[in-house]
């Protein structure tokens, strides 16, 4: 078991929930999500998002409508379903108390020893 | 010097230095040999195309316009390579397999006519393929059977041509080498054909034959082939018929062992039922009115030509002259 590869996993886990996260306050194109997720490091190389973002369209957690540009061709833009608001919600709680289970669990172990 | 190509990419139009090209297209090959087969995988090779143009589009040279190889080497290390999008790939494990173990898990080789490097009707080169030997010593082989079997090989030769499948599509030409089919060989092998095809075409282009076989080809259907071999094979037949014994080759070396000279080769017209041809002709008309036998019918045939060939064979070598005598 190699680390990139643990850690490649852990990203995997959250990657949906953070494309969530992005579009749950504004519309966002599909580069703009694709810059904040690579500034956070979240993902490695760009073609991860695609599938991703079509899955979760045809799950219909989001949506998305094209919009003129300025530059360019029209543009694809994201954009939260109510059931994807709903969604997210549960993510929410789930990701609270999983950071906090992980805590918990860090401080009964580490601290006794340091 | 470098050659600039157009291409458009989501609708917008590019100017592409062409080794650029050739890596952009093998790129979106793979990529589409990725999605192709997942659900929605359109829509998620137009979304990584229009992404490619947005890229190209940042980025391109000012002054030039040019889309330039670094630049295609660049987008594909931030698209990453399809065989990297695993990592997004979430939940659903079991529905997503990967490309390597595609259909085929094992390889097996297969017989097949080998289009690209026929002759004739790519027979010999097919063997050669499957036996991974020289095709120009198959060549030969076929060649010097010619006077050995009186011109049976030639039948076969022509049964083979009508019963083989030509080797059309990439997985069976991989088939046929009995290489994997995987996406990284199917790349190769059309990259590989890309050049090839260029080469010849170049060369090609220039000579007098190219207008001449232009012509040529369009008055042939594959149909006509078919035919054309057909009646081919009869009017060979029909020669062979009324030829006599034909030692040729054989006569040398045969005259070197005396009384050996005539009859060591008999045609095989004369040791096999009434003759062997006559049976093949009658069973290929049987197989050309009744087209759902014919298969099995050709299979029959060349049974008989074999038959006969190695009934001759043994003759030849165990004073066969001295029944013919």
């Amino acid at each position: 078991m190699n680390v990139e590869n643990a850690k490649a996993q852990m990203r995997k886990g959250v990657l949906e929930y953070c494309i969530l996260l992005i579009l749950s306050n504004n519309d966002a194109y599909t580069s703009d999500i694709i810059k904040q997720l690579k500034e956070a490091k979240m993902i490695v190389v760009e073609g991860t998002l695609y599938p991703l973002l079509t899955r979760l369209k045809n799950a219909k957690l989001l949506s998305y409508r094209w919009e003129e540009s300025t530059q360019g061709p029209p543009r694809k833009y994201y954009a939260l379903t109510e059931e994807g608001r709903t969604f997210l919600g549960e993510m929410d709680a789930s990701w609270n108390a999983l950071v906090g289970a992980v805590e918990l669990i860090h401080k009964t172990n580490l601290t006794p020893e340091q | 010097m470098k050659k600039t190509v157009t291409i458009n990419i989501s609708g917008q139009m590019f100017f592409i230095d062409e080794d650029a090209y050739k890596c952009l297209q093998s790129y979106l090959t793979k990529i589409e040999a990725t999605f192709r087969n997942q659900e929605s995988g359109d829509e998620i090779i137009t979304d990584i195309e229009s992404r490619i143009a947005e890229i190209f589009n940042e980025r391109i040279k000012r002054e030039t316009g040019v889309v330039s190889i670094n630049l295609v080497h660049d987008v594909i290390a931030t698209m990453g390579e399809p065989e990297q999008f695993e990592e997004g790939e979430g939940h659903e494990q079991t529905e997503y397999t990967k490309p390597d173990a595609i259909i085929y898990p094992k390889s097996r080789k297969r017989f097949f006519r080998d289009i690209d490097k026929r002759v004739l009707g790519g027979v010999c080169a097919g063997i050669a393929n499957y036996f991974n030997i020289d095709v120009l010593l198959v060549r030969i082989i076929a060649l010097l059977l010619v006077p050995f079997t009186s011109g049976a090989i030639i039948l076969i030769y022509a049964v083979l041509w009508i019963a083989l499948p030509p080797a059309r599509t990439t997985a069976q030409k991989l088939e046929m080498r009995g290489e994997n089919i995987t996406i990284n060989n199917i790349e190769k092998t059309i990259r590989d054909e890309y050049d090839e095809v260029k080469r010849n075409f170049d060369k090609f282009k220039d000579s007098s034959t190219y207008k001449k076989g232009e012509n040529f080809f369009q008055k042939f259907g594959r149909r006509d082939k078919t035919t054309l071999i057909i009646i081919a094979v009869i009017i060979g037949a029909a020669l062979f018929l009324q030829m006599p014994h034909f030692n040729g080759l054989i006569q040398a070396p045969g005259a070197m062992f005396a009384s050996l000279s005539y009859h060591v080769v008999p045609t095989f017209n004369h040791i096999f039922f009434p003759g062997a041809l006559t049976f093949v002709l009658i069973l290929l008309v049987i197989g050309l009115i009744f087209k759902t036998v014919f298969k099995i019918i050709l299979y029959i045939i060349a049974f008989l030509l074999l038959g006969s060939l190695a009934l001759k064979v043994v003759f030849w070598l165990f004073g066969g002259f001295l029944l013919m005598c």
